[in-house]
């Protein structure tokens, strides 16, 4: 297998800001020698498509690797997205990008798979594939070599990524990639072509190969059929704790946006909130037994290092086991020791008492998710938070000691209207006055309330999946609403840009033609989309413009309830039907609020 | 009667690719370390409690490092050679940690105290003349002339000449503190000119001054 020398590496690196990000040989690295026996391993390239920082920090990278490399004739090795200083000094140099352990050369690997975590990764996949002087369409890809496969959250609508990819996985990974992993090995030994390959792959679980499908699609834009009518499932890990949470992880050389230990208790979410593409694509709902995760974190803890653990779940106030995790673990002589932080912690009056024990008289802030300003939006959006129950829990909040409150809100959510918008900034002069009636003067200077507002953007596989998206205009005049009315002090807010949002919701409900427009706005230098300093909306107009795609027929248009949509062929076990009802019911609470009309 | 606490003072070498670690990346993989080897570190009082580990001055990110220093504060007693043994284990080869010594006296922050820094440059295909051209260069150079406290060619074999540079890393009286990042840029015009070949380049050892004299830090303890 070609190499970088450590004499071109560190040529590659000169004038490199951050070089930490590409030198590898962490603590707890799990890939194999490549000079003991090449032939007989099959060697994979985890790729993440953004730097060395976010993707440390990604749970599912850490798993993949731990299970790829536990058997002795497999290899994992990783690749980030380089960032521009050394793109560029590898563009100069015409030095293709490689992976981070051996320094191999990514188009010298039997397979390449792309954690797809957001829409707004695509062109950095592209752009990754162009860096390891691959062809960018898999159909003009002639060697058998590598492979290239892509999964994750943001492949769950594969489409707009198809042309590029060999095959996707749809689902939880960790089973069915080493039945991948072991076709693989077979292709190569048996020297086998790469349809041999994709005709066995497509049959396990979860695997869905586009160059089996075709798409007949009418004058109009819309999907008159996707050819053959075959249904690819999800592949689910029915029992999370058949598989152990890893307790070695790979610690990163440089501070990775997390940086603590990772333990996830429990995968799916019940709530069903109407806009989120997570609560319906990681259904069912599988909890982790709380005995074994006590056990198993100390060990992680042990391994690892860090001072800090993070309890992961999509909600962890639904997790059955939470106040015996929590209190177990505080309570033991590590866990003492150890700052613990619950992300998705649905605050009320049980769970406030958790999030004081382990903020442990530091009351670092507490993070509310209300969505909506008003209770007949959140009925809408189907988020079961009552107002007077969060103003209670914030006023218990203020007694205790705590000054800063964190608010998650969304605008452009469908039904939404003025009263909606002006809803936001009347609870957020609620809560103002709830902490005067409650904090002494001395200490209401310090009350600080942290906004995020973000505009919605419709996600497959939601009850919201048919919804038009506001224009950036509209979208523009609801923020300045708010902007005007928000109390200034105390306050401060953060906005998503509505361009990156009509970006994203084109890309998350995208078709073909959309890949199309991806590879456009590629070659005309996207890349990096949700960085804002690299975000360039124009690149985006100027691609859906070049390739005669309308971008509101994915955007602003609302999709009709008959009609195919790219993702129907997916089976996540949730069907169209209890979609379309879910959809329906947000619309009769809408229609039959009489403010509304 | 067991102590309290351990104060231990170590060596170690931050090497290949490794050198391009920063200072704040190095602290943190180190910090890392101690816990997984379980050794007890002291945490500083208040809401953001910090390990009491204190480093010597930062090495320029790119430069290899055959000795930084380090202090840590240990809750326990807690042998110099058990905690060289327990965080190499936690370590990789790259970073490694060559010396420990438990701290007797009291002595000054690392930052503090460290008033030179010597550095080598292994030099091929030197001719006859080019040392002395060298030398004369930096001597009369506005900048080095006055930051480098002692400059040496010494042969090592028939191929390799080394160039040890010893530099100050806090103004002391009319010195100049060596900045090693721009000495890198002044040296790679000089050794061009002179048709010499840079094998390699590090820093050597930093020195604390006692009565005149040159002392390593661990030396001091």
């Amino acid at each position: 297998m070609k190499t970088l020398s450590f004499e071109d590496f560190e040529k590659v690196l000169e004038g490199v800001l951050k070089p930490g990000r590409y030198i590898g040989n962490e603590f707890a690295v799990k890939s194999k020698n490549i000079t003991d026996a090449p032939d007989l391993k099959v060697f994979f390239a985890l790729v993440f498509p953004d730097v060395y920082e976010v993707g440390m920090s990604n749970l599912g990278m850490q798993i993949l690797y731990e299970i790829i490399n536990s058997r002795d004739d497999f290899s994992a090795e990783r690749v980030f997205s380089p960032w521009v200083d050394l793109e560029a000094n590898l563009r100069n140099s015409k030095t293709k990008i490689f992976s981070l352990e051996n320094k191999i050369f990514l188009d010298e690997f039997d397979v390449i798979g792309f954690s797809l975590q957001h829409e707004m990764q695509y062109t950095n996949v592209l752009n990754i594939l162009d860096l390891a002087g691959l062809n960018l369409r898999s159909e003009n890809r002639s060697d058998p070599k590598p492979i290239i496969c892509a999964g994750g959250p943001a492949a769950i609508n594969p489409f707009p990524m198809a042309p590029f990819i060999d095959f996707f996985v749809i689902g939880d990974g960790e089973k069915v990639i080493l039945n991948i992993l072991d076709l693989v090995k077979q292709f190569k030994f048996e020297k086998r072509n790469k349809k041999w390959f994709l005709n066995k792959v497509k049959d396990f679980e979860g695997v869905f190969v586009p160059s089996d499908y075709k798409f007949f699609y009418f004058k109009s834009g819309e999907i008159k059929k996707i050819e053959p009518d075959i249904k690819v499932r999800k592949t689910v890990i029915k029992n999370l704790d058949d598989i152990k949470i890893v307790t070695n992880p790979v610690i990163s050389n440089i501070k990775p946006v997390h940086d603590r230990f990772v333990c996830e208790i429990m995968r799916g979410c019940s709530r069903g909130c109407r806009f989120c593409q997570a609560s319906y694509t990681y259904r069912p709902v599988r909890m982790r037994k709380a005995e074994n995760l006590i056990s198993d974190c100390i060990e992680g803890i042990n391994n690892s290092g860090f001072d800090e653990v993070s309890f992961l779940s999509l909600s962890s106030s639904d997790y059955r086991e939470l106040d015996f995790l929590i209190t177990n673990f505080i309570n033991s002589e590590k866990g003492k020791k150890i700052s613990v932080s619950l992300p998705s912690l649905r605050l009320d009056s049980f769970t406030l008492n958790i999030a004081e024990i382990i903020q442990s008289g530091r009351k670092t802030g507490l993070t509310f998710a209300p969505e909506a300003g008003t209770q007949i939006m959140r009925d809408i959006i189907n988020k079961n938070i009552d107002e007077s129950e969060m103003l209670e829990c914030m006023k218990i909040a203020f007694e205790k000691g705590w000054e800063k409150v964190k608010l998650y809100f969304m605008i452009g959510l469908p039904f939404e209207n003025e009263k909606d918008i002006e809803g936001i900034t009347d609870l957020v002069q609620k809560i103002i006055d709830t902490a005067r009636a409650v904090l002494p003067k001395n200490k209401l200077g310090r009350l600080n309330i942290n906004l995020s507002i973000n505009a919605f953007s419709p996600k497959p596989f939601t009850p919201f999946q048919w919804a038009g998206q506001d224009s950036i205009e509209k979208l523009h005049q609801k923020f300045s609403k708010i902007r005007q009315k928000l109390p200034k002090r105390f306050v401060t807010a953060s906005w998503s840009d509505p361009e990156k949002s009509k970006i994203e919701c084109a890309l998350a409900r995208g078709n073909l033609k959309v890949a199309d427009v991806v590879e456009e706005a590629f070659k005309n230098g996207a890349k990096f989309d949700n960085w804002s300093e690299f975000f360039n909306f124009k690149i985006w107009q100027d691609a859906f413009s070049k390739r005669n795609v309308d971008v509101n027929y994915f955007t602003e248009r609302e999709a009709g309830i008959d009609e195919i949509l790219p993702w129907d062929f997916i089976d996540i076990f949730i069907s169209k039907e209890f979609l379309i009802k879910e959809f329906n019911k947000a619309k009769n609470i809408a229609l039959n609020d009489a403010r509304r009309n | 009667m067991m102590p309290e606490e351990t104060k231990i003072r170590f060596k170690f070498i931050k090497i290949k690719e490794f050198k391009y670690l920063s200072h704040l990346e190095t602290v943190r993989l180190i910090v890392m370390a101690v816990n997984r080897a379980g050794i007890n570190v002291k945490y500083s009082e208040g809401f953001n409690p910090n390990p009491r580990i204190n480093f010597s001055f930062p090495v320029p990110v790119g430069l290899a490092s055959m000795a930084e220093y380090s202090d840590i504060e240990i809750t326990g007693d807690m042998s110099a050679e058990d905690f060289k043994g327990r965080i190499n284990q936690q370590l990789k080869e790259q970073i490694r940690v060559l010396e420990a010594k438990k701290i007797l006296t009291k002595v000054l922050s690392l930052m503090g105290d460290i008033a030179l820094c010597s550095y080598c440059y292994k030099l091929k295909d030197i001719k006859k003349d080019a040392g002395g051209k060298i030398k004369n260069g930096i001597s009369t150079h506005p900048e080095f002339s006055r930051s480098i406290y002692k400059l040496d060619f010494n042969e090592i074999n028939s191929l390799i000449v080394n160039l040890n540079i010893i530099g100050y890393t806090k103004v002391l009286e009319n010195n100049t503190i060596f900045k090693f990042n721009d000495f890198l840029k002044y040296f790679k015009y000089l050794s061009n000119n002179e048709g010499i070949m840079v094998k390699d380049y590090f820093k050597e050892e930093a020195y604390v001054l006692r009565e005149g004299n040159l002392k390593t830090p661990l030396e001091i303890v």
